[in-house]
């Protein structure tokens, strides 16, 4: 893992879930003891299930939703257990890369 | 044995929990399929899953209306586990007291803790559970983690439940109470953000009921793993459900015969010329009789859009504390809505507001009273001669109280005159918002040109006494709630100069001689009842007194029709006779509500106009000429075609599976906690619908179908839309509803089979046609 001085590294989980599934992830998230999360709604795009649309007109529930969580790595395992778990029985699709971030009290209070 | 991850118990958990039904509260009641979450199996896999699991047969009987004796739960259980049924009875029975208890306010919990931390905080001393589990097991309750999660884990260990049967565990226990679990789901996954009701939720419940089991267990209660007896097998033989399977499929195809061969033969009567005025109801399958009728009255175009007009509002009445969600459930509101006094009326507000105040303080009076041990005596004594003697006046002459109960608050309550308007600032909605709502309220119902003098935007609602499951008469698209105010808070923004002049540079060219109006259909009486008539210009008000007397025609003459198949309305005492019914606190049926469903139809009115539909078919206005990249057609396919699927769903399984995914006989009903009703004096929160809504007496009057999609359009972009929309390829590949579609006026229809191919649909293929319709 690249040093990078005067950051903190951490795990960034992003996810992308129907929007059905969204409140279940943030749960898994708050449980794992992350202390912020970001959720973008109505997300769009081609995946190996074909071209998703974005925000309809009247139905804010049958989109696509993306949620990115940064939290320090030791708490992700279990996270990343628990949506593992989960998308052997939903799609969805679950992206864990290594960042840094300058302010680590955002991330471990 | 290890304890399993909190993140796996939370999935499993909610995997388990798609065989549930998310029940709204009474206050926003409204309907849902309730096997939605299983829709990716398909109509035959979710039916056979779900069935398996509640022991339930959720198919139409083989004889489809008329059938003695009601459909509903089976008692398949097998002998050997009866022990263990009766075992998990008694968990049942605990646990939705102890649930009643805790949405009551008696169990504790005012601290925001949720039911688990009520429920453990008080189970050392309660008598229920030693009579249940003995003092050891109580205790053993009692010193369960203080964590639900924690403790659902440690009662999995105890009960040997590995990972590989954490969910079936989880779902059998749900489906043992799918009320509550409901009521659970409902909270989790669609309650709005910052919602005050009760936090009970799955895992609460979860942690509850297994805590319980493991007590019980360790005490040598039941056998290991047997608590509560899983997997039910549904009753009857394969041969029976193939043989329900084709009559159901063929009452479906006996439907398509009818409609398709009645929309061949419109009899578009409508004079030539532009219509004296447009009323716009919303898509219930009970304003088409209205529209009929009224188009039979008078020169007046009707046309069909969703009750909310667009606007997913929360809204604020005058001096309310709260605010109320006017939108389908499918929709976060996004703008905010309040009443305001008109200028010049603010003493009449002011008055009204200190005497809905006093009236407050005088109920909260009330209930204290008769809440406190002692007081509740004294206050009988003190009210009961005049509350009594107002029971027996409202008894004996529901429609004179009602009358008087009216006047009254119309004298005393009456806020005067008021408007609806966007909340000032961020939270109401800026020009461009108001000018993006109202084009796409138009375009989507293709009014985008010859606009009548008047246009009136009438929402729609039930009045009716005494009946905990009111909401689910009112508007859906409203959430359950009355859809006066979108239609008034619509009329405003279409009467704006700055929306119309936005609106003309988008080729939408609304005349200064055409005023939109708002107006209400009360679904129970017929009346439809015109609103804010103090903004009305002079200049149209005598189109609209007309408009009125047409309005008032066609009322009688709809009352009359649907007085036929309403029972006690046979006599023809005509409007008075359906007026009573409406402040009738005896009455069960105000109205049949959406019973008959079967069917929506998305095209211009050209294609039903002058057809009787019988009240069965949801129509909504739209023209694919106005619509050319198909935009509309989406909105409409994604949302109110889900939402009509859900209500005629809601019908369906309330109708082959009464005891299961219908509310019971409303005779018996009691309220629990504002929130739900239960059977007699306890047990599971009931789901779905009252029998009285679905049934007269045994039989059926609601015809279980599966919804019929009529869409006008070019198919190739119908399937286009679908291709793009999963929801859409789950609904329609799944067999939950039907489709058929024709390009133009004239064109063959055609029939999307699940997968996607299309057959030219033949008359002569289909079965003869059956005396199934009005």
């Amino acid at each position: 893992m690249p040093d990078h001085p005067g950051l903190m590294a951490m795990t960034k989980v992003e996810v992308v879930v129907e929007g059905t599934d969204a409140p279940l992830v943030e749960q898994l998230v708050t449980q794992a003891g992350a202390s912020g999360f970001t959720a973008v709604s109505n997300v769009s795009g081609l995946g190996h299930g074909g071209y998703h649309q974005g925000r309809l007109q009247f139905n804010d529930r049958n989109a696509l939703s993306l949620l990115i969580v940064v939290l320090p790595s030791e708490r992700a395992d279990d996270l990343i257990a628990g949506l593992r778990h989960l998308f052997d029985r939903r799609p969805g699709v679950l992206l864990v890369s290594d960042v840094w971030v300058s302010r680590l009290d955002y991330f471990t209070s | 044995m290890t304890g399993p991850s909190r993140a796996s118990i939370l999935v499993d958990l909610d995997e388990a929990a798609r065989f549930v039904p998310p029940m709204w509260p009474l206050s926003t009641f409204v309907a849902v399929n309730p096997l939605w979450d299983l829709r990716q199996l398909g109509f035959d896999g979710a039916i056979e899953a779900a069935g398996t699991l509640y022991g339930a047969d959720l198919l139409p009987p083989p004889t489809p209306t008329g059938d003695p004796v009601p459909p509903g739960r089976s008692d398949p259980t097998p002998d050997g586990s009866r022990a263990a049924d009766r075992a998990s009875a008694a968990v049942d029975d605990v646990l939705t007291r102890w649930c009643a208890a805790f949405v009551g306010g008696q169990l504790g919990g005012g601290d925001g803790g949720g039911f688990y931390a009520a429920w453990r905080a008080g189970i050392g001393h309660d008598p229920a559970a030693r009579r249940l589990a003995g003092q050891r097991g109580r205790a053993a309750m009692a010193a369960a983690p203080a964590d639900a999660v924690a403790a659902i884990a440690v009662a999995l260990v105890e009960l040997g439940v590995g990972d590989g049967g954490r969910t079936p565990a989880f779902a059998a226990r749900l489906a043992r109470t799918p009320g509550w679990a409901g009521l659970a789901k409902w909270r989790a996954q669609w309650a709005p953000p910052g919602t005050g009701a009760p936090r009970l939720t799955l895992v609460d419940l979860m942690a509850v009921r297994l805590t319980v089991e493991a007590a019980l267990h360790a005490e040598g209660f039941g056998d290991a793993g047997t608590l509560p007896p899983l997997v039910r097998a549904p009753g009857g033989r394969d041969t029976d459900r193939e043989l329900q399977r084709a009559e159901l499929t063929a009452c479906e195809d006996r439907f398509r015969h009818w409609l398709l061969t009645a929309l061949d033969h419109p009899s578009d009567d409508r004079p030539a010329g532009p219509p004296a005025a447009q009323v716009v109801f919303c898509i219930d399958v009970r304003s088409e009789g209205m529209r009929r009728h009224l188009e039979a009255a008078g020169p007046y175009e009707t046309l069909g859009f969703a009750g909310f007009f667009g606007l997913p509002a929360r809204f604020r009445p005058l001096g309310a504390q709260g605010t109320v969600d006017l939108c389908p459930v499918l929709v976060r509101p996004t703008v905010d809505l309040i009443e305001v006094p008109a200028g010049g009326e603010e003493a009449p507000a002011a008055r009204a507001l200190g005497a809905l105040a006093a009236r407050g303080a005088a109920a909260a009076a009330f209930e204290t009273g008769r809440e406190h041990p002692v007081g509740s005596f004294l206050l009988a004594e003190l009210t009961g001669p005049v509350l009594g003697a107002a029971a027996l006046a409202r008894t004996v002459a529901p429609s004179w109280t009602g009358r008087l109960r009216s006047w009254a608050r119309q004298r005393f309550t009456s806020p005067g005159l008021t408007e609806v308007v966007p909340e000032a600032g961020d939270r109401g909605m800026s020009l461009d918002e108001q000018v993006h709502y109202a084009a796409s309220a138009l375009s989507t119902m293709g009014l985008v040109r010859g606009f009548a003098p008047l246009v009136v935007l009438t929402g729609h609602g039930a009045t009716s006494a005494n009946n905990p499951h009111a909401s689910a008469l009112d508007c859906g698209a409203c959430g359950g709630n009355r859809g006066v105010v979108s239609a008034r808070a619509a009329a405003g923004i279409f009467n704006r100069d700055e929306v119309r002049a936005a609106l003309a540079a988008q080729g939408i060219v609304i005349p200064p001689s055409t005023w939109f109006v708002a107006g209400e259909h009360d679904t129970v009486t017929d009346r439809v009842e015109v609103l804010d008539r103090h903004l009305v210009p002079a200049s149209h008000l005598a189109g609209l007194e007309a408009l009125e007397r047409a309005i008032a025609d066609a009322r009688v003459a709809l009352v009359a029709e649907r007085s036929a198949d309403l029972p006690g309305a046979a006599g023809a005492r005509g409007p008075d006779g359906v007026d009573a019914r409406a402040v009738d606190w005896a009455q069960v049926r105000p109205e049949w509500g959406l019973a008959g469903n079967a069917a929506i139809i998305v095209g211009p009115r050209r294609m039903t106009a002058g057809v009787t539909l019988g009240r069965r078919c949801f129509l909504h206005s739209y023209d694919a000429a106005t619509d050319p990249d198909g935009t509309a057609l989406e909105t409409i396919l994604t949302a109110p075609v889900v939402v009509a699927h859900w209500i005629n769903a809601q019908y369906y399984f309330s109708t082959v599976a009464p005891e299961l995914f219908g509310a019971g006989d409303k005779t018996v009903h009691n309220v629990v906690g504002g929130i739900g009703v239960v059977t007699g004096t306890g047990g599971d929160l009931r789901i779905g619908l009252p029998r009285q809504s679905v049934f007269d007496g045994a039989r059926s009057v609601h015809e279980p179908l599966r919804l019929q999609v009529v869409v006008e359009a070019p198919v190739a972009m119908v399937d286009r839309t679908i291709r793009r929309n999963p929801v859409l390829g789950d609904l329609f590949d799944g067999d939950w509803v039907h489709l058929v579609a024709r390009d133009a006026p004239g064109s063959p229809w055609s029939r999307r089979l699940p997968g996607g191919r299309w057959i030219v649909w033949e008359r002569s293929n289909t079965e003869e046609v059956g005396a199934v319709h009005a």
